[in-house]
């Protein structure tokens, strides 16, 4: 658990990690200028490049425009020289208001026409109708007799001279571009028109030039008259009386000149030219397809963003190489680290860089060593410690136990001491004088004092070697009070004080407890208040306290204890001070053994003190219940 | 709470509603009115705009169901007469010629033109290109085939050379008595009337060169195919007529529009049909359909007036037929809006 824990949070951490940042970052950084490069200098390519395009079509549409209206303008001017002799007009002008019928008047006009066909190349033949449409002279006799009414120049050339707009013959399909100049009598009546039949091939032959447009260059005319193509387009599939479109197509058509990119009448995006020509109601067009146009400049940026791909990759890879430069020494370091503080003091950073991040590893390896230091020195001390407990801990089981077998030895003897002496004193082995006597009872007293001072020391001696054994027994402490009151009554009496037993009510009546070392300890503690009060009383009460524990207080109106003594009086072999021994005589071991006995019972003693009033030690002892009593609590 | 859930159940039947809205077709389409169309003769190109727009759901946009029903000739080999099977009610239009149309009325019969596919006569008259025959007046001295003087044909004959003032009686004349191009080609005939975009793309295809003289380049003009009704249904049906005739007009711009594709729907019409040479006969129609300065579909009161004169001229209607009556422009006219 914990691995696949720690496990995710390092996957997690590497998309955050200080090295993909860097790379990010470089990358970010190395990346974008030369995106922005790249992408300002295709724009001004791409804007260079398609001004050259415009230009260069704009250019060709120019050209094709000023050679159409040269050759309109020629043609015109051909058709007017044609009838510039007066001769000539009046010819034309009697014949066709006189002699329309006549052969010989139609002959001599028809050689007139023949002859000025002959002496230009703007048309391919020349014709003369009335005013009714029917053609009464031409120099193609088929024309003869033909009507034109329902031409769609007709109605137009009654009105002035002019081009007409190019269209496709019903019969021949032939493409028919037609100039009319109206024929005027002296009166300045129309009388006719003469017209001329431009050949077809002349704008097919300009829009064929594509000087300067590439492959896919044309230029070619479309009429007002159905969208039909009047040049061939360049390319298969196209015939010319079909309707084309195109936005280029439909704007030309619409008398608009300009220029843009749109999807050409082949499908294929151009970018066009379109003029419109009013003279000839028809559209130039001047396309060339937009993936030849632009090539250039594809290449161009092509190679830009080839140029932008590599450089992208190198600055990555650079990027990389930068930020696992920077990363690794860090990355050894957290290993040192975490063996570090996994406890390997050995280990050392390894970063040979001439940089920050070499100096943080000296400081990190120097700040390593001091730590290994001041560790083995404190280990030092530990152990010093350790080494020294244990041996006070030796000698102080080694005097208790040559406390406790000293007691023993010296009770022996001491015993055997008293024995004779009371069997001397009581006379067995042969009456005494009084002196003797006198003498054998003050034998018999010190030595009597002699084995309490000892059984005291064996007492204390026991309890610090750890061989006391507490009972717990059920026992009354009320019956524990007053068991107490009686043995001490007469000491108090002896002294002339009084002794107050005071019990709780609220205390149980049964306790769980160690009765006899309880009654050990309250009896030192009454003593010593005997022991240290002249005058006043002794109190022994027993607090319930409300809580776990109990309390044996004992309250006397001594001497009191000196505030300073306060903090030793419980130490062995003390009193307050080295004179009252003698004045209040006992072992001085008495309130060690209290002490202790409380301690082991789990309990603690305590006491206050004030000096010429007297002095309050208070046991506290856990409440601890018979189990019966307890089920029934 | 009954409010609460009545208003549930409520929300519930609307919602159906509209997902049944959603999903059935969506407006559905009234029922197709059914019109039949008499044709003058058997599909050929001529027809195309009928068939594209039958094919492009033209008819069905006007909320009409065309049947198209074969003019020539019946099973007995009587031919069909179109008008009559449009006035006895067999065909709700029909097609036919201007002149059958005028011949008609002068009999008193009720039909009216109201629009027409061929905006020039498709009238030629043609030759081998070895004889050199470029002119009426080459005909003079020629055998020529003539067809019927009641007939379309015949009478722009008629009028042609009238018009171009040649002495008929120099040329040998010879009744029409085979419609094939044999004649022609063994050289029986030096001259036959023919459709401009019909048999001389027939020869073509059989690599005879031909040469043509175009009627209508003389000023010989009628309306070869007119669209027309009778009087009846102009009077009771005009919507019918405007929603039949706007269809038409604007399958013709379909057809000229994708001559390749008028090709390939017409000669799904009939098996008799070969794609090559329709396709070439609509690319000679394509002129004829819509000439320079013209509209599809469009006639002109010229046109009708010069027709009807020749024909008076040649004896075949008397002076009271009243043109202005064979045919109306009011329908073409809400088409163009003007």
């Amino acid at each position: 658990m914990i691995n696949q824990a720690s496990m995710q949070s390092s996957r997690f951490r590497s998309l955050t990690s200080l090295r993909t940042t860097l790379t990010a970052a470089f990358v970010v950084l190395s990346v974008l200028p030369v995106a922005a490069a790249v992408f300002f200098s295709s724009q001004r390519i791409q804007a260079q490049s398609q001004a050259q395009v415009n230009t260069l079509l704009d250019a060709a549409a120019q050209n094709k425009l000023d050679t159409i209206q040269n050759w309109i303008a020629g043609s015109q001017q051909t058709l007017r020289i044609a009838l510039a002799h007066e001769d000539d007009v009046i010819e034309m002008t009697d014949f066709l208001s006189f002699h329309k019928d006549d052969e010989a008047a139609r002959a001599a006009v028809t050689k007139n026409l023949t002859d000025l066909l002959a002496k230009q190349q703007d048309f391919v033949s020349l014709f003369v109708y009335d005013l009714n449409g029917e053609i009464v002279a031409a120099t193609d006799p088929v024309d003869v007799g033909k009507f034109t009414k329902t031409a769609p120049y007709f109605e137009g050339s009654l009105v002035a001279d002019s081009v007409h707009p190019p269209f496709y013959n019903v019969g021949s399909s032939d493409l028919n571009l037609i100039f009319t100049r109206q024929i005027i009598d002296e009166q300045g009546k129309l009388v006719g028109v003469m017209a001329g039949r431009a050949n077809p091939n002349t704008l097919a032959a300009f829009m064929a030039q594509r000087a300067g447009l590439g492959e896919t260059g044309e230029t070619y005319l479309v009429s007002l008259e159905s969208n039909y193509f009047l040049t061939p387009s360049r390319f298969e599939g196209f015939p010319q009386r079909r309707s084309y479109h195109s936005e280029g197509i439909n704007r030309s058509l619409a008398g608009e000149d300009g220029l843009a990119s749109y999807v050409g009448y082949r499908d294929v995006p151009v970018i066009g030219v379109y003029r419109w020509l009013p003279d000839l109601q028809v559209g130039l067009m001047v396309e060339e397809d937009q993936a030849e146009a632009y090539a250039a400049l594809q290449q161009t940026q092509r190679a830009n963003l080839i140029a932008a791909v590599v450089a992208a990759l190198i600055s990555v890879i650079a990027g990389s190489v930068l930020a696992i430069r920077i990363v690794r020494p860090i990355g050894a370091l957290t290993r040192v680290t975490q063996a570090l503080a996994a406890g390997d003091l050995t280990q050392r950073a390894a970063i040979q860089a001439r940089n920050e991040i070499g100096d943080l590893g000296i400081a990190f390896n120097q700040m390593a060593s001091q730590l290994g230091e001041t560790l083995q020195s404190l280990e030092k001390s530990v152990q010093e410690a350790r080494v020294a407990t244990a041996m006070a801990r030796e000698a102080n089981r080694l005097k208790s136990e040559f406390l406790s077998t000293m007691s023993h030895e010296l009770r022996t003897p001491l015993n055997a001491i008293i024995g004779f002496t009371e069997i001397m004193m009581a006379g067995m082995s042969g009456p005494m004088s009084e002196k003797q006597q006198h003498k054998m009872s003050r034998i018999h007293l010190n030595s009597k004092r002699l084995l309490d001072l000892i059984n005291d020391l064996l007492d204390l001696a026991k309890i610090e070697a750890g061989r006391v054994d507490v009972l717990y027994e059920p026992f009354a402490p009320r019956d524990l009070a007053h068991g107490i009151r009686a043995q001490m009554e007469s000491l108090a009496e002896q002294r002339g004080l009084g002794l107050v037993v005071r019990v709780d009510p609220q205390l149980p009546t049964v306790l769980l407890g160690d009765a006899g070392r309880i009654e050990q300890a309250t009896k030192n503690l009454l003593s010593n208040a005997i022991k240290f009060t002249k005058e006043g009383s002794v109190e022994l009460a027993l607090h319930a306290n409300g809580g776990d524990v109990w309390e044996i207080v004992v309250t006397d109106s001594g001497i009191g204890i000196p505030p300073h003594a306060l903090e030793y009086i419980f130490d062995e072999f003390r009193q307050v001070d080295g004179t009252s021994q003698r004045a209040y005589g006992g072992s001085g071991l008495g309130l060690a053994i209290t002490r202790n006995l409380s301690r082991i019972m789990g309990g603690d003693i305590r006491v206050t003190s004030t000096v010429g009033q007297g002095s309050t030690f208070t046991i506290t002892l856990p409440v601890s219940l018979p189990e019966e009593l307890e089920a029934v609590a | 709470m009954f409010n609460r859930r009545f208003r549930i159940v409520v929300l519930f039947v609307v919602l159906i509603a509209l997902l049944a809205g959603c999903s059935a077709p969506a407006t559905p389409k009234a029922e197709l009115t059914p019109v039949k169309v008499q044709l003058a003769w058997v599909p050929t190109i001529e027809y195309s705009p009928f068939y594209v727009a039958d094919q492009n759901g033209l008819f069905a946009d006007e909320g009409l169901k065309a049947q198209f029903i074969n003019g020539g000739f019946d099973e007995s080999g009587k031919p069909i007469d179109e008008i009559a099977n449009v006035v006895d009610g067999k065909a709700d239009f029909g097609m036919t010629t201007s002149e059958k149309i005028l011949n008609a009325r002068s009999k008193g019969t009720p039909v009216v033109a109201i629009g027409a596919f061929y905006q020039r006569s498709p009238i030629a008259f043609i030759s081998l290109a070895d004889k050199n025959i470029t002119k009426p007046q080459d005909f003079v001295g020629k055998n020529v085939f003539v067809d019927d003087a009641a007939g379309s044909t015949g009478i722009a004959y008629v009028a042609m050379m009238s018009s171009l003032g040649i002495d008929r009686t120099q040329i040998h004349e010879i009744p029409r008595d085979d419609f094939s191009n044999d004649p022609l080609t063994s050289g029986r005939v030096d001259v036959m009337s023919a459709f401009i975009n019909n048999q001389p793309v027939q020869l073509g295809q059989q690599g005879v060169k031909v040469n043509t003289v175009l009627a209508s380049d003389y000023g010989i003009d009628s309306y070869a195919n007119v669209i027309f009704t009778t009087e009846d249904m102009i009077a009771n049906h005009p919507d019918m007529v405007q929603r039949f005739l706007r269809a038409t007009v604007k399958g013709i711009d379909a057809a000229i529009s994708d001559p390749q594709k008028a090709a390939e729907i017409t000669v799904g019409y009939s098996d008799a049909l070969n794609l090559e040479s329709e396709s070439q006969s609509m690319e000679q129609a394509l002129p004829l359909f819509k000439p320079a300065g013209t509209q599809v579909g469009m006639m002109t009161d010229a046109v009708w007036s010069f027709t009807s004169e020749t024909m008076v001229e040649q004896g075949l209607l008397t002076g009271s037929t009243n043109v202005k009556q064979a045919y109306t422009l009011q329908f073409l006219k809400e088409i163009y809006g003007n």
